[in-house]
């Protein structure tokens, strides 16, 4: 029953960013599925890693890569509207507010501890974004030949 | 028959929608050049960076012609990225000459001018506190993130021209969400400050900067890369000065 409120959650979530942005009308549907997947597998890997939030981060943007790509290849639109969109969910936006709050208060430590935190969940997202889409240039000019 | 002066006109044009509506370097540049393409033109080049098109066009006869454009307003549209680019695909088939290709373009920049009513903002409100739900915190949290996202965007709806100053938004945001999250944990409506408080920042979470300097910097887009990177790391960080000096003014 939870997880089944986080997916509608995490659809609605992802399905509000794309009108923030503006993103075509006929694509918001696909876009809040993507999220979906995105949040779905995340809760999988979560579990699957025991709570290792850096690689369920990484390998669940992986697969909203790949969706965004097989989606845009479907709506024929560009590929950026599902990435922004599909990977708001994982965004590391609870240690990056605790990193804030430790440095305020004077507690450097545990605020460096929080800031790598954040960082590694940011790189982790944002490297799983470039590999797919490096792996896509690479099979766009494999198929050519 | 549309002159060179006329082909690099329209290619210009349709770069200047994209990259001032949040489009990538790679993106612009191929547009560009596969508008030229159509039109007949065999050798082109074009340098693109987020703040400037550089574009020129020759030949083959020893005549080029060259064309800069500076951009200085940036938004984020993505449905008119997706209609110029479906703009110059379909030229590949049907070759337009230089009045209605303008006329095509104006019409796609101009757009339907989406109205924004209050009803809108309550949307994204309600959309955005089912942050909540996916960080699993208790359900009397989404009040007081809708309240805050609520206000935040409200301010920043009618601040006039402080909107146009690069970072000073952002900072209002994050202190007004900072101090309506803090007023509503302060009389027991909420029981997680940092959820309600990183909730209700969340729409001006820089996901589009982000986004764009990862794949200009896989497809090789050095300065872009750079450029957008650091934008999106100040956005973050001026986010969190604002929140930052609502903790600091109220505790």
């Amino acid at each position: 029953m939870n997880i089944l409120l986080e997916l509608v959650a995490s659809f609605i979530l992802v399905i509000t960013f794309g009108s923030i942005f503006q993103a075509p009308k006929k694509s918001l549907w696909l876009l809040g599925l993507t999220g979906t997947i995105c949040w779905g597998s995340f809760i999988f890997l979560e579990q699957l890693t025991s709570y290792n939030i850096v690689i369920s981060s990484f390998i669940a943007s992986l697969i909203v890569g790949i969706c965004s790509e097989i989606f845009a290849r479907i709506m024929k639109i560009p590929v950026t509207i599902f990435v922004i969109a599909g990977i708001i969910p994982l965004v590391p936006g609870v240690p990056a507010y605790n990193t804030m709050l430790f440095i305020l208060q004077g507690e450097y430590i545990k605020g460096l501890e929080k800031g790598i935190n954040t960082l590694l969940i940011a790189g982790a997202i944002a490297f799983a974004t470039a590999i797919v889409g490096a792996g896509a240039r690479y099979y766009k000019e494999f198929k050519k030949k | 028959m549309t002159t060179p002066k006329q082909i690099l006109n329209i290619a210009a044009y349709a770069g200047n929608i994209i990259l001032s509506n949040g489009g990538e370097i790679y993106r612009t540049e191929d547009t560009m050049n596969r508008i030229c393409y159509a039109y007949g033109i065999k050798y082109v080049d074009s340098l693109v960076t987020p703040t400037g098109i550089f574009i020129s066009i020759d030949d083959g006869h020893g005549s080029s012609e060259t064309i800069v454009k500076r951009i200085h307003k940036r938004r984020i549209n993505l449905t008119k990225i997706s209609q110029v680019n479906n703009f110059s695909r379909n030229l590949q088939t049907r070759t337009l000459t230089h009045q209605e290709a303008m006329a095509e373009l104006r019409a796609i920049n101009e757009g339907k001018f989406k109205k924004k009513l209050k009803f809108g903002l309550l949307f994204i409100s309600f959309g955005v506190s089912m942050n909540v739900i996916l960080m699993r915190a208790s359900y009397i949290n989404l009040i007081p993130t809708i309240l805050a996202s609520l206000g935040a965007q409200a301010v920043i709806k009618k601040m006039g021209f402080l909107r146009d100053i690069n970072f000073i938004p952002e900072i209002v945001a994050g202190f007004i969400a900072g101090i309506i999250s803090l007023f509503c944990y302060k009389h027991g409506l909420g029981d997680n400050l940092g959820i309600i408080t990183v909730s209700a920042i969340l729409p001006f979470v820089p996901g589009v900067a982000l986004t764009n300097s990862i794949r200009d910097a896989i497809s090789g887009d050095l300065i872009s890369a750079t450029s957008r990177g650091i934008e999106a790391t100040l956005i973050a960080i001026s986010l969190a000065v604002g929140a930052a000096i609502s903790l600091g003014v109220l505790y």
